[in-house]
């Protein structure tokens, strides 16, 4: 049986299915992850209009099944925190059962048409995504390990190789390091929403990094993972991946992001500069990935 | 770019990698005895698996990194291969 509707979700009460179902995908997270996955696609070659489309809803569908799916797995919790209650399985607007259906079945819609439309590698690893997410991060690490984001970042890394393989039917080392980026990037930007989203992830016992190891080790780790991040956006200019026009954007975008950050570790008081993080860590992986499109196809005199 | 440049952006950015991993190893380490877990085997692996596959892509780096440019890369550049 699905929870009653609570008071705090009687004004999405009169929300229609299509609006239930679009939530259920997340579409706001998949807006970012389908820059990560259509970018590449221009740094690795010259696609199609058509590739380029028939990606972006395969990527839609697949990660927005996956979504789905994690609000069917989360359903208890959900309902516990602020910031979730109102989805449509606590709100009880959406049965459980409707709700993993038709994750399920978005995700094997997207797996048939990256499968037949794209290539057979492309379907692979949108699925090894999709099932990263449910099984090890949603099912086993969220609930089980204060790392559970930084093991879990790699679901979120799969798209650059969904739209490198989608122009290639292959992956090298270049594809690699946009897997690396997203999965040094994911630590520094959920911990910022961690730190302020304390109290939440306790009433919903998720051993987030803050609660399991204190405010001010999570805060050092964010920094160090930041670090990371930006030396290794660097690193693909040294073999020729990328040019000056690519360096000269990551370095300030990464500069920005670094500045940010010690911001966070400096202050008495992190929650301002840790909204502020968390923000701008979303811009900063878009537009990074951006930089990579304009270096590859913007002449530089 | 330069040769010269391309080395210094190399070494630099190698250096703050595993400087930062270190780091954060140690922090990991810390984080772990103070507060024994369920199951720490798991999340020393957790912690340590990343940073020993960081060092594969490092020194797949290098070697493209050192890598000569052959006729048809300095002609048609494709990603992941050099175009000193």
């Amino acid at each position: 049986m699905n929870p009653a509707p609570t008071a705090a979700a009687a004004p999405a009460a009169d929300r229609t299915l299509l609006q239930d179902l679009i939530t259920l995908t997340k579409p706001k997270i998949i807006s970012l992850l389908l820059v990560t996955t259509i970018a590449p696609m221009y740094v690795a070659g010259d696609p199609s209009l058509t590739t380029v489309l028939l990606v972006a809803l395969g990527g839609y569908l697949m990660a927005g099944g996956a979504n789905a799916v994690n609000m069917y797995l989360d359903r208890d919790i959900d309902d516990v925190m602020a910031r979730t209650k109102l989805r449509p399985i606590p709100s009880g607007r959406m049965h459980a059962r409707a709700v993993i259906a038709f994750g399920v079945g978005i995700a094997s819609a997207a797996t048939w048409m990256l499968a037949t439309f794209v290539n057979i590698l492309t379907a692979a690893l949108a699925l090894g995504g999709f099932y990263f997410y449910v099984f090890i991060y949603t099912r086993w690490l969220k609930r089980s390990s204060p790392q559970n984001i930084v093991i879990g970042g790699a679901a979120g890394a799969f798209p650059p190789l969904v739209g490198w393989a989608a122009v290639t039917n292959g992956l090298d080392l270049t594809a690699a390091f946009l897997f690396l980026i997203i999965f040094y990037w994911t630590p520094p930007h959920f911990w910022a929403l961690a730190l302020n989203k304390q109290r939440d992830y306790g009433n919903a016992k998720v051993p987030m990094a803050p609660l399991v190891w204190g405010e001010r080790e999570t805060i050092d780790q964010m920094w160090w993972y930041s670090v990371l991040l930006v030396a290794l956006t660097l690193l693909p200019v040294a073999f020729g991946a990328f040019g000056a026009l690519y360096l000269v954007l990551a370095a300030v975008l990464g500069g920005i992001l670094l500045w940010g950050v010690w911001r966070v570790k400096v202050a008495a008081e992190f929650s301002k500069p840790a909204w502020w993080v968390y923000g701008y860590s979303l811009l900063y992986l878009a537009l990074l990935f951006v930089a990579m499109v304009l270096d590859r196809h913007v002449p530089v005199a | 770019m330069p040769g010269p440049l391309l080395a210094v952006v190399f070494w630099s950015a190698v250096l703050a990698v595993v400087f930062s991993q270190v780091m954060i190893l140690r922090s990991s380490a810390r984080v772990l005895k103070a507060a024994v877990p369920k199951n720490s085997a798991i999340e020393w692996v957790f912690a340590v698996g990343p940073a020993i596959a960081l060092v594969f892509v490092l020194v797949f780096s290098w070697r493209a990194a050192m890598r000569p440019p052959s006729v048809e890369m300095q002609m048609m550049p494709t990603p992941g291969e050099i175009r000193l």
